[in-house]
């Protein structure tokens, strides 16, 4: 059981490294942000971990779709869930960053902006499955929606904060990218953290489509 | 940072909690892990009686 459990004792290990860490090395004094630059290692996190689970829904939708097979289906909608959580950490922890740095709780920032319409998106998903009885229909009809959203999601996170006018995230408006203003000790801990998170998402995704799995006799 | 401000408490407690977090998610994927065994074994039991 050890052996086939190592990745997730890793991705613990990481974001214990990332919160100790993350707190205790010296950062560059910046402008404005000071000592939340922090926040770096944890809010970013969260939408790489989205990333990856939405990501990984679209490959278990496309999967679904040629293949039918129910599991599938539970891995797709596992993921889109356990991607909205952390979706909605990003966006609650960002706010909380933003009113501190920008002064507001909600600027009108492309990246924000896009990412509230990407988060609607797939809350929609959650609707749309929750709208249909038939099992067999609501799988293919939210697998082909979930193809559809993943587009909204690359669109609206991915491709039109990079070619807005302004933005006050780093790499998007024309602004330089974070990783290149990024020192090595603030890397060091950074990617680790990044990496952690998502194991952890992976994680949280399995112990889900278990128990649904347990709960709906699919195996 | 400095250590004179007594920070590294904060981290401390800040670690535990996660730590605790970790584990209790650890026991939970243990306990499916039981009762996926004992599904299987159920199965395996019905399978034999036909």
């Amino acid at each position: 059981m050890i052996k086939s459990m190592w990745w997730k004792f890793l991705g613990l290990a990481l974001v214990l490294y990332s919160i100790i860490a993350g707190l205790l090395i010296d950062v560059p004094a910046l402008p404005v942000i000071h000592q939340t630059i922090r926040n770096l290692f944890y809010h970013v996190s969260m939408w790489f971990a989205m990333f990856v689970m939405l990501g990984t829904s679209l490959v278990y939708s496309i999967r679904y779709l040629s293949g039918f097979r129910m599991r599938d289906d539970l891995m797709a909608s596992g993921a889109v869930y356990t991607g909205i959580f952390f979706g909605l950490m990003g966006l609650m922890t960002g706010m909380v960053w933003a009113r501190f740095t920008w002064g507001d709780f909600w600027t009108n920032d492309p990246q924000l902006n896009g990412a509230a319409v990407s988060m609607m998106a797939y809350l929609a998903y959650a609707v749309l499955r929750g709208s249909i009885d038939e099992v067999a229909m609501r799988a293919r009809i939210s697998a082909v929606y979930n193809i559809f959203a993943f587009m909204l999601l690359v669109i609206f996170l991915g491709v039109l904060p990079r070619l807005a006018d302004s933005s006050l995230h780093p790499g998007k408006g024309g602004n330089t990218s974070t990783m290149e203003g990024l020192d090595m000790t603030m890397r060091m801990v950074f990617y680790p953290a990044a990496l952690g998170w998502i194991l952890i998402a992976c994680w949280l995704l399995q112990l889900h489509t278990r128990r649904r799995a347990l709960i709906q006799g699919i195996h | 940072m400095e250590g004179s401000d007594k920070f590294f408490v904060v981290v401390i407690v800040m670690s535990i909690i996660f730590t605790g977090l970790g584990t209790y998610l650890f026991l939970i994927d243990r306990k499916l892990s039981r009762i996926e065994k004992k599904l299987k074994e159920f199965r395996g039991s019905k399978n034999n009686d036909k």
